[in-house]
């Protein structure tokens, strides 16, 4: 077997080897993408509602004892007694901002439900055609390398080569012949129609 | 900010398929015909545009991940 012929199966089957990886790699991006919508999607739709819905009534509980001791602090005032009201209208006015952002980020909550759906519907769509690349594609060419390496190979064992040179990269033409039938033989399966329906019976 | 976890996934993606188009140019001097060119056009040269289209709707996933983060988080809640 000549170092050149050898050189050229081990290209293969390297590169074989590297669009496997690729394949795994890329479902596995996707897949880390998909766990990161399905946590985000749960947080929105199961978390969120209930913590904001508990905000609102707690933050309207406190509004209310705010307001109930700034009520207080105005019955005590007399002409001889001047209660502060500044600190607890600050408050009142704090805690009122805080129950206004809690009623806003529940809205938010509600309004981002769908948009998150049509989002992820969006990203499935562009993402689609890598996944079937990756599922599909690079599985099937995966497998039409391994047919060529293993056809290349078992010429080799029963038709030593011509001892070329050891810088002689190139595949004989019995060799590229091997990979041509190989690559039609991949293509016309890709072609072969789908069998129609088996017909009714009348 | 977009989300860390989807750009990421992004990043890698790019990343792979700048490998993968590493390892075929390697390939190059050992394979060089027209069934390699066959095999580049219809297994590899559909990988490029599928991975922009990818890329393109993870950023923009990314985005809105993002901001529902941040319209329904509570600022003063512990993460």
């Amino acid at each position: 077997m000549s170092q050149a012929e050898v050189r050229s199966i081990d290209a293969l089957r390297d590169f074989r080897a590297a669009l496997a990886v690729y394949g795994d790699d890329v479902l596995a991006a996707l897949g880390a993408v998909d766990a990161e919508i399905r946590r985000t999607g749960q947080w929105l739709s199961q978390d969120r509602p209930y913590y904001w819905q508990e905000q609102i009534k707690r933050r309207r509980e406190r509004v209310a004892a705010i307001r109930a001791d700034l009520f207080r602090l105005k019955l005590q005032k007399t002409p001889e007694h001047h209660p502060s009201l500044a600190e607890p209208k600050e408050r009142l006015r704090l805690a009122e901002a805080a129950l206004q952002d809690a009623e806003k980020r529940l809205t938010l909550t509600r309004k981002w439900q769908p948009a998150l759906n049509q989002a992820v519907l969006e990203y499935h769509g562009a993402v689609q055609r890598l996944k079937d690349a990756a599922s599909i594609d690079v599985p099937r060419a995966t497998a039409l390398l391994t047919r060529i390496v293993e056809a290349l190979e078992a010429y080799l064992q029963v038709q030593p080569p011509d001892g070329r040179g050891a810088g002689e990269t190139r595949a004989t033409p019995a060799m590229e012949s091997i990979a041509r039938e190989a690559i039609d033989h991949d293509e016309d399966q890709k072609k072969e129609p789908i069998p129609p329906a088996p017909k009714e019976a009348p | 900010m977009a989300d860390a976890k989807v750009v990421a996934g992004a990043t890698r993606l790019k990343q792979t398929v700048r490998i993968l188009n590493d390892h075929w140019l390697l390939t190059e001097d050992a394979w060089s015909d027209v069934v390699r060119r066959r095999f580049e056009e219809a297994h590899l040269a559909p990988l490029a545009p599928a991975v922009d289209a990818a890329v393109a709707g993870m950023q923009k996933l990314a985005d809105v991940l993002d901001k529902v983060r941040r319209d329904c988080s509570d600022r003063s809640e512990p993460s």
